[in-house]
């Protein structure tokens, strides 16, 4: 038999390769038509691409057709038809990334790869470059991802020492950590392990602080920990006595490890501490930054494992929970959250009464989902969250469950947060064994799922929000689910002492600034206020010209409006959209319509196609934008195009067409002088 | 019954139907693209979209299901304005030459195409029939014509020009033999012109090859036309420049009801490829699909027969056939269907 051949970056298989593929994902999968998107995910895992012909084996194999399977194929981004390098590297297209200069990092790695203009793949088949939404890293902008490795804060410089330093990544084997417990423990060091922390050293933080500790058999425990949030200080390292008393270094490089380590517990043990003094201003600054958070939500970040149920819960976790479990009337689990005044922040609803309303529905099956799979640009607190808080989220879940007498809960992934899906699923998988998820949890006769689905990432809105494979469902964010549990901390089973949470907000504050981040802060703290806590130096606050506020569909306020509180209603009243909670800080020397190309791009990239409006629209946007860009924009276009955004917000039917020129409006209003000089003399 | 006021005349009807087929109903004029009858609506086009007067939002009439109370109006400033809107976005992504060159440059505006059409399947009777209503009793004016008609032509640009003037030349000496009528199905003069786009563009070497296509059975090319065969042999060499549904086309019709112009700018993901089905007796010019998405609501591939899909997201959404599987193997009963329903000449018969 004549075997075609296809060479894709070395992995090398013929059409029985294909066929084999095929028939054991659809063995492993079914035959279902629900089930083209695992299949798919497969076939492009195992092959690198999806080959025409894998397509039509499908199509022959199941019950999805030729057509659905190209529609489907074709329309999610992440799917590719053609082979790619053996390792692909994504650019970030994110706010953030895109200010700091994404767009010179990816010339840079074109011209050390010698990729040509209209290709991505480097001449040697080894590197593909392709671009995602975001990577949910912003703190670390520029960044790139090459296989499961991040890499940020890049210059254009960077870009030989990350390739070759990929290259030998992968050949290396990371040392093993040994997890051989001690009896006599004196303490913990604690070191954070997301993926921006990752991406900054902190595993070769850790593994040299490891090596240290048993060459030296300190008696100490290693433990990382999920994020704290400061993103602009980390690495950190915490040494925690068993009394409590924290001795705080920031900035940790691996070098630095030997001489902290010293000064903790070697030969130079409570001599000066040179590391801290050096140091100890901006570790000061980390304890400013946050004691003046209201962290509630948020509280353990930092300090408890986020790959430990033991440790959760004997730190109090699951108190609420197993308390609860008990209730006999569980509908005073619902007053007590609509008491309590937690809200759904992307919609500002009331939980308690999003759940009563889910309740007393009473068409079909209903399913809770914990929904992150908008990589909309600066939703990296999702992504964050769910890697730091995987056992409060789910906490959040049972009790929701309880509430609602649901048994099936969903969390639906991004693909493009690769660690937060295993933390997550790590998760699960611990609440099973302990008997916390399952059938009939602690003999109370509530029987409680969690499923984990691969989601396709990329950034839809709309019509999906409340249906999900025929169910009525309730999508909330993880930050939401992560409040629950606090409502009922400290309560007893009396229904009428739920306390009055302060609502806070979770705020990613990235773009110029000095000190990026995740903040919890109250409901109603102004941007100003924000800025100046947590901002940071120099790089922002003088030359401070505007946010940009709520994502791909939010809006620019220029530094005059800085006294708006942050608040749901208050935005929504000014016709603003808070969106994700994300502020990205624009400098004087930032252009306004380069950032505002920005999100028309994005707008552009993203819409469905399937109304005019928005598909059309979206690209005459741009189109328009890119002109005023080159300076070479006729008046009655400008003119077009304002009016065209009011053509987009009132006849788009659904979210993303109807947000899609936010930005552009509020560029327009505030910014107009810097359009202007665009049109032609 | 529910009530709801259109242009502020109050309906009163049975709950659940669209706006659109109330106002229908009612004698009030909505255009439409995407809406066919027995057709799942999917609101597409948008341009039979009318103002919610309570929010001040545009809907779709097709989709929107009349509620109680609601106030509708279908024909304000505001309306009219965003229906502008959207056919100037949907003729972005289109290419519009609805008229071929030879006619458009010919200073009598006669339908050249149609008469090549005819001549190459042999229809004698209807072409001498065409020629006799558009000249009229008058004589012919062709020879004294410059032959702009052959100066434009795009076959020129290949080989030579398609011996028009003397195809006609042969068909009038012919006329004294017969007793033909005027055809009156066909357009006289330069009332055509009266509608939207009639233009020449030049074309890209690549778009002179696809065009070509549409004269794969023919090789032999006679300047001096002595016979009804020659005629035919030299009309088959006609790239059908102009549209196919020239004179029934739903976005040809609007645009000059709305007197919206052709943008000189195009977006410029107009493909140049023209697919021909001639087992089905189909033809599908992409550059010409508004994606209003009819022909795959229309009819799936559950049957286990080819049918058309939705390939890619955005600005790059088209309509195609499925991925590894060939446009040739559309089957003629869905070709039907398909040439039926399309409102523009995206999917036509070939003949």
């Amino acid at each position: 038999m004549t075997q075609k051949m296809e060479s894709s970056g070395g992995i090398v298989h013929g059409n029985d390769k294909v066929i084999e593929v095929v028939n054991e994902l659809v063995e492993f999968y079914g035959t279902a038509s629900d089930k083209v998107v695992q299949i798919l995910t497969g076939i492009q895992n195992r092959l690198n691409y999806l080959p025409d012909e894998a397509l039509i084996e499908v199509a022959r194999l199941t019950d999805i057709t030729p057509g659905q399977i190209s529609e489907i194929s074709t329309f999610y981004p992440q799917f590719r038809h053609k082979p790619t390098g053996r390792h692909i590297i994504q650019f970030c297209a994110g706010t953030t990334c895109f200010l700091k200069g994404s767009r010179e990092i990816k010339e840079a790695f074109r011209d050390y790869l010698k990729i040509e203009e209209s290709k991505s793949c480097s001449p040697d088949n080894l590197f593909s470059i392709e671009d995602v939404e975001c990577l949910g890293v912003c703190a670390i902008a520029p960044a790139v991802r090459i296989g499961n490795e991040i890499y940020g804060n890049l210059s254009t410089a960077d870009v030989g020492r990350v390739v070759e330093g990929f290259l030998e990544s992968i050949e290396k084997k990371p040392r093993p950590v040994n997890k051989s417990a001690l009896d006599n423990i004196t303490g913990e060091i604690r070191v954070g392990i997301g993926s921006c922390c990752v991406a900054k050293g902190s595993k070769e933080v850790l593994t040299e602080i490891v090596a240290y500790k048993e060459s030296k058999n300190i008696p100490v425990l290693v433990k990382p920990v999920g994020c704290t949030g400061a993103c602009g200080y980390t690495p950190i390292m915490d040494i925690v006595s068993n009394e409590g008393d924290r001795k705080r270094y920031v900035a940790v490089t691996p070098q630095d490890v030997e001489s902290i380590m010293e000064e903790n517990f070697g030969d130079k043990k409570n001599m000066v501490n040179t590391v801290d003094d050096a140091r100890g201003i901006i570790s000061k600054k980390l304890d400013d930054y946050l004691a003046k958070q209201t962290r509630i939500t948020t509280d353990t970040g930092g300090i408890l494992s986020p790959v430990s149920l033991n440790e959760y819960i004997s730190k109090g976790g699951l108190e609420p929970f197993k308390r609860l479990v008990n209730e006999k009337n569980r509908s005073l689990i619902i007053d007590r959250l609509t008491l309590s005044g937690l809200k759904e922040k992307s919609s500002s609803k009331l939980v308690g009464e999003e759940i009563w309303s889910l309740k007393t529905d009473e068409n079909g099956s209903h399913a809770i989902i914990c929904y992150s799979e908008e990589n909309d640009t600066g939703s990296f607190k999702d992504r964050m969250m769910l890697e730091t808080f995987p056992f409060k989220i789910i906490e959040g879940m049972l009790i929701m469950g309880l509430a609602a007498d649901i048994g099936r809960a969903i969390f639906h992934i991004s693909d493009m947060y690769p660690l937060a899906k295993r933390r997550i699923k790590n998760a699960i998988s611990q609440y099973i064994k302990a008997g916390y998820l399952g059938y009939n949890i602690l003999d109370s006769g509530f029987s409680f799922e969690i499923i984990v689905i691969e989601g396709p990432g990329d950034f839809m809105c709309g019509e999906r929000e409340s249906e999900f494979a025929g169910m009525r469902v309730l999508m909330l964010s993880p930050e939401t689910f992560c409040g629950v549990p606090s409502v009922f901390e400290n309560g007893n089973s009396d229904g009428n002492n739920a306390r009055k949470t302060p609502n806070t907000l979770i705020v990613g504050l990235t773009g110029r600034v000095d000190t990026p981040g995740v903040v919890e802060v109250a409901e109603g703290t102004s941007i100003g206020v924000i800025i100046d806590r947590f901002g940071g130096g120099t790089e922002s606050k003088e030359n401070i010209k505007a946010v940009h506020i709520g994502g791909l569909a939010g809006c620019f306020i220029p530094k005059e409006l800085f006294d708006m509180p942050l608040d749901y209603d208050i935005f929504r009243n000014n016709s603003l959209f808070l969106g994700p909670g994300n502020i990205e800080m624009i400098n004087e020397a930032d252009s306004i319509v380069d950032l505002t190309l920005h999100f028309a791009d994005f707008a552009r990239r993203q819409s469905c196609g399937k109304c005019a409006i928005c598909r059309a629209g979206t690209k005459r946007m741009y189109d328009i934008i890119t002109k005023i860009r080159e300076k070479n924009c006729a008046k009655e276009e400008l003119a077009e195009l304002e009016l065209l955004c009011v053509h987009l917000k009132k006849g788009s039917l659904c979210g993303l067409g109807k947000n899609a020129p936010n930005a552009v409006v509020s560029a327009l209003k505030y910014f107009k002088k810097e359009f202007e000089d665009g049109l032609l003399a | 019954m529910i009530k709801i006021k259109i242009n502020n005349r109050t309906f009163e009807v049975e709950p659940g139907r669209t706006i659109l087929s109330i106002a229908e109903d009612g004698g009030i004029k909505i255009p439409t693209l995407c809406h066919y009858p027995g057709i799942e609506e999917d609101a597409s086009c948008l341009i039979c979209s009318v103002r919610n007067k309570r929010d001040g939002t545009f809907t779709p009439a097709c989709a929107t299901i009349a509620e109680d109370g609601m106030e509708i109006d279908t024909k304000s400033k505001e309306v009219i304005e965003y229906r502008k809107r959207i056919i100037r976005l949907i003729l972005m992504e289109h290419r519009a030459e609805c008229e071929a060159p030879c006619r458009v440059s010919c200073p009598f505006g006669h339908d050249i195409p149609l008469l090549n059409r005819y001549l190459s399947e042999g229809k004698i009777k209807e072409a001498l029939s065409l020629l006799v209503s558009e000249t009229g009793d008058k004589p012919l004016h062709c020879p004294e014509c410059e032959a702009f008609c052959e100066t434009n032509c795009r076959r020129g640009s290949i080989d030579s020009p398609i011996s028009i003037r003397n195809i006609r030349m042969f068909l009038s000496s012919r006329l004294e033999e017969t007793s033909i009528k005027p055809d009156d199905q066909s357009r006289p003069d330069n009332e055509y012109k009266k509608l939207f786009s009639s233009k020449i563009t030049a074309l890209t070497a690549a778009e002179l090859s696809e065009w070509l296509k549409e004269c794969e059975d023919t090789t032999e090319r006679y300047r001096e036309i002595g016979d009804y065969l020659t005629a035919g042999y030299e009309a088959k060499n006609c790239m059908h420049c102009d549209c196919r549904a020239a004179n029934d086309c739903g976005l040809r019709e609007i645009a000059a009801q709305l007197g919206v112009t052709d943008p000189p700018e195009k977006f410029d993901s107009l493909p140049i490829e023209k697919k021909i089905n001639r087992n089905a007796n189909l033809v599908f010019e992409r550059a010409k699909c508004i994606k209003c998405g009819l022909c795959v609501r229309a009819c799936n591939d559950l049957d286990g027969r080819v049918a058309l899909t939705y390939l890619n997201r955005g600005l790059d959404l088209i309509v195609s056939e499925p991925i590894g599987v060939d446009f040739r193997y559309i089957h003629s009963e869905k070709a039907d269907i398909y040439s039926n329903i399309c409102p523009t000449g995206a999917l036509r018969k070939i003949k």
